[in-house]
């Protein structure tokens, strides 16, 4: 119990070769396995984030797209409804421009008419007006001949 | 009482297992052959909790061995700093190891730290590590001129104590474990059924792990102030 | 001369009071602690072991000693 001799070397050796043993058996294993883990930890997560980052490009792409599909559409609206609009215009004027020209070609043709009813008017103004002083230099003397043949004149004037 | 203190004494004598016969007979004392045994026991248990480890579906067993190893490297590692990480592998060795010798009482062993040569030389290994530790970190020189610190008057103490730590050291695990191994025999002697029970639970098994882990405390409290 | 081993031996193992004294007073402070700062019981109990784990080292000194006494002198 309390002698002192070879056996304290004895059990340094124990100790060092104990040390060794837990050393090559315990240790080197476990943290060898630790480490294995801990790569492939780092491994997945790293395939984790890879793969996170391609979603999201796909996404990105996929959004692009869509929003391309949405300009698309919008172009293709308001073209058609620029075209739509250039044909009502085109409608339009082009209407406008036959009821003008009927328009027109009903005011020249009653101003034709006026004209033409006017030019009778005349003709027949010119043929009373002849056949009045014809009259009156048949019927030079009398006053109220004359006065008659005026009376006459007018109402046969205002009866045309 | 005189067949008691006899029977006491028998228990407490390391009794001389075998003898190597060079330099007129070197005597090969029980506590060594008890060594052997834990050496065996440790590295077979080591050896089979850690067979075809796997990087995941793990069986209880891995986790079981896993974990243990973690918590005594962590154990360890809180003691003697990020610096140290080292000396944890060994520290835990020793840990692991004076815990189960100090336990093996309750297998009928008597335990090995009961015998001042393994205390002597655990203590000595201490040391050793010790300073090693401290000269490897700092250079000789500076390992040299650390004995005058902090003021020159105190370089003696300082020396001393390179004795006396692994004395203390020594002594603490020694005496602990014979007080405790003495009260557990005189209990035996005196009331062999039932009561030695209860007591061994305090004496063997938690006055035994204290002392371990004092015992790895203060060592690498010591080596954390060398490498500082 | 075996009573005087006795006596030196008894002598010895009065380290213990040292010891005694000590774990009381860290026991104390302690509980006085926990009862302060019960959050912090886990640190503190750890602490207690380990500083009554030393204080006893004292105590198992004067046993060795006093072992030693009977042992050697008889």
């Amino acid at each position: 119990m309390l002698r002192l001799d070879w056996n304290i070397l004895f059990n340094i050796i124990n100790l060092i070769i104990l040390y060794l043993l837990m050393k090559r058996f315990l240790f080197k294993p476990v943290n060898a396995i630790l480490e294995k883990r801990q790569q492939a930890a780092d491994a997945q997560f790293a395939e984790a984030d890879r793969q996170k980052a391609e979603a999201k490009e796909s996404q990105e792409h996929y959004d692009a797209l869509v929003r391309g599909a949405e300009d698309e559409k919008k172009r293709i609206v308001a073209e058609a409804r620029q075209e739509a609009s250039a044909e009502y215009g085109r409608i339009v004027s082009e209407a406008k421009d036959k009821a003008d020209g009927i328009v027109e070609k009903a005011k020249t043709d009653a101003e034709n008419e006026k004209a033409a009813a006017m030019q009778q008017a005349d003709a027949a103004v010119r043929d009373m007006v002849v056949t009045a002083a014809a009259r009156m230099v048949a019927m030079k003397d009398a006053k109220e001949s004359d006065r008659a043949l005026y009376d006459k004149f007018l109402a046969e004037t205002k009866e045309a | 009482m005189e067949k008691l203190a006899a029977n006491l004494l028998e228990e407490l004598n390391c009794e001389t297992v075998f003898t190597i016969p060079v330099f007129g007979g070197i005597g090969v004392s029980e506590s060594t052959v008890v060594t052997w045994v834990i050496m065996a026991v440790l590295t077979l248990l080591a050896w089979l909790m850690t067979r075809n480890l796997k990087v995941d579906h793990i069986s209880k067993r891995q986790a079981a061995i896993e974990s243990a190893v973690l918590w005594l490297n962590g154990f360890v590692e809180g003691m003697i700093g990020e610096k140290g990480k080292q000396y944890v592998p060994y520290l835990v060795t020793v840990l692991v190891y004076i815990g189960f010798s100090n336990v093996i009482g309750l297998f009928g062993f008597k335990p090995p730290t009961k015998d001042m040569n393994v205390t002597v030389a655990l203590a000595l290994m201490s040391i050793i590590l010790i300073e090693a530790s401290g000269i490897r970190e700092k250079g000789a020189k500076k390992w040299l001129k650390s004995f005058a610190e902090p003021v020159a008057i105190i370089t003696p103490i300082n020396i001393m104590e390179i004795v006396i730590r692994p004395l203390s050291l020594c002594m603490r695990l020694f005496g602990n474990v014979l007080g405790a191994f003495v009260i557990m025999e005189l209990i035996k002697q005196l009331i062999p059924i039932g009561v030695p029970l209860v007591f061994s639970f305090y004496f063997d098994i938690f006055d035994g792990l204290i002392q371990a882990y004092v015992f790895v405390f203060l060592t690498s409290l010591f080596i954390k102030e060398a490498i500082e | 001369m075996s009573t005087l081993i006795a006596i030196g031996a008894g002598i010895a193992v009065l380290t213990g009071i040292g010891a005694g004294i000590g774990i009381g007073i860290a026991t104390a402070k302690a509980a006085d602690a926990v009862a302060r700062q019960p959050e912090a019981e886990g640190k503190i109990s750890k602490l207690l072991l380990l500083g009554c784990a030393l204080a006893e080292a004292t105590a198992i000194y004067g046993f060795v000693i006093a072992l030693l006494i009977i042992m050697m002198l008889k």
